[in-house]
């Protein structure tokens, strides 16, 4: 019963799209079958080359969110614990987090080339955003008494960063790593789309489109889909198991 | 210095209002002093600036230069760390000095065998009950021995039976060490089972509006309470407390 509750939304997401494509109301070649695109999906993977675009995209999204990591975590540690610091760039941030990733394209390009550099950093460049502010705002808004009974055992800076804040700030991390994550899928995929590049999955969406190999286009936005789901359970069940308080 | 806490013309503005009326007090070494107060008479912004963590306006408010000191906050659930064991909760003083794991064992079976647990070190605080967690800050503000000790409601969330062993246990250990303590209470009874000097603070701006020499016997046990001496003195108490409330 509890799987049949569990596994609801996929059937009538299913059911739907089944309907859709056998009723004609969508053109079944903008739409093929459900049965159809998930065999497809199957023997994207018997294809070589497509395992080579996963792994490409894979990449660039992981080594993104490591970026995000080593730059938005210590940074949101300094901007959350000095109140000056926080006033004195909160504007800017704000400002540069409001300017739509995709539009800073062309300064990515002029700056790193057409290579996975480029990707890679303007990806960086937006989730380590996310990441600094989820840090920085949890740490302004912890209970301070945990901070303070620690300097009062005689603790230094040091070690309360790493005793108390990082302690403190982990839950945001785990939250901060899911949005990175999507909001690095996103963009990686858009600009292997439009920067350009040999292998990726945006690559092969916008291939498969062009040669009108629909069932495969949507076998390779299901499994992009596919990545982003798997890579945020993992997530949510490590942060359950690490995250106990 | 030769108090171990001396509080000179306290003076203290929040929102414009005057806190303290000048407030003055001391607390001479290896004594306990008590606080009864209502609410709002600034008894935890008291140990607030005696522990550093406010800013007085004017006056002054001192512990003993040199000397190693505790403070339990009245919020004991934010002080604890819930992503540490108990045990690691209660050794967090000796860990940020550091001291060896050895050294870290040796000292939590020497405070456990002075105050027994009924739970166990490897569980998480937010497992425990209030009382529980209350104890842990309680013997987390112990282990490193202070000179000494400011509490704030260290008993709030414990009940009555236990309350009253815990009193008996820390009066002793305090003694035994000749350590010093400011202690913050809500309860009468507690303030005069501790004290040797109890002080009775009046609404604010604070004063103190009477100070109650307790030369009660030692130990400060159960047994105590049925007598003639703490009826008096917790009578004497009530009514000043009372006086200061109205």
């Amino acid at each position: 019963m509890k799987y049949l509750i569990k596994s609801s939304g996929w059937l009538v997401l299913v059911a739907l799209w089944w309907t859709l494509n056998q009723g004609k109301i969508v053109d079944p070649l903008f739409l093929p079958s459900p049965i159809a695109t998930l065999t497809k999906v199957g023997s994207l993977f018997l294809e070589d080359s497509f395992l080579s675009h996963l792994l490409a995209t894979t990449t660039r999204v992981f080594t993104s969110c490591l970026f995000a990591l080593i730059i938005g975590t210590p940074l949101g540690l300094l901007l959350g614990s000095s109140q000056r610091c926080y006033e004195g760039i909160e504007g800017v941030l704000d400002f540069f987090r409001s300017i739509p990733a995709t539009a800073l394209f062309p300064i990515f390009l002029f700056s790193f080339g057409v290579g996975d550099v480029s990707k890679v950093a303007l990806a960086s460049f937006s989730t380590s955003l996310i990441v600094l502010f989820f840090i920085a705002h949890g740490v302004r808004h912890a209970p301070k008494e945990r901070a303070q009974s620690a300097k009062l055992m005689g603790a230094n800076s040091y070690q309360i960063i790493f005793s108390i804040t990082l302690w403190e700030c982990l839950p945001l991390v785990f939250g901060a790593l899911r949005q990175a994550f999507s909001l690095a899928c996103v963009i990686i995929i858009v600009t292997e789309m439009f920067i350009g590049t040999n292998v990726g999955i945006g690559r092969q969406i916008i291939d498969f489109q062009i040669a009108y190999r629909i069932e495969e286009m949507y076998g390779a936005v299901l499994l992009a889909g596919g990545i982003g789901f798997l890579f945020n359970l993992v997530l949510a069940r490590a942060e359950a198991k690490y995250i106990h308080w | 210095m030769n108090s171990a806490i001396e509080v000179n013309k306290l003076s203290m503005r929040i929102d414009g209002r005057e806190l303290y009326d000048q407030l003055s007090f001391r607390v001479p070494k290896n004594h306990i002093t008590t606080i009864l107060g209502v609410n709002g008479s600034g008894k935890s912004t008291l140990l607030n600036i005696l522990s550093g963590i406010s800013n007085s306006d004017a006056g002054t408010a001192r512990l003993c230069p040199h000397s190693q000191f505790a403070y339990i906050f009245q919020n004991y659930r934010a002080s604890l760390l819930p992503w540490r064991s108990v045990r690691d909760n209660i050794t967090l003083p000796l860990q940020l000095k550091g001291i060896s794991s050895r050294g870290k064992a040796q000292k939590l079976s020497e405070l456990l065998s002075e105050w027994p647990i009924d739970f166990s070190l490897d569980t998480f605080p937010y497992r425990l009950s209030g009382g529980q967690q209350q104890l842990i800050i309680l013997l987390r503000s112990l282990i490193a021995e202070p000179d000494i000790l400011l509490a704030d409601e260290p008993f709030s969330a414990l009940d009555y039976e236990r309350t009253l062993l815990l009193r008996e246990r820390l009066f002793n250990w305090l003694k035994k060490r000749s350590a010093s303590a400011l202690i913050v209470s809500h309860s009468i009874e507690e303030a005069v089972q501790l004290a040797d000097t109890l002080l009775i603070f009046s609404k604010s701006p604070t004063q103190i509006i009477s100070r109650i020499e307790a030369p009660l016997h030692s130990p400060r046990s159960v047994e105590l309470l049925s007598t003639e001496a703490f009826h008096t003195l917790h009578t004497m108490a009530r009514d000043s407390y009372l006086r200061a409330a109205a």
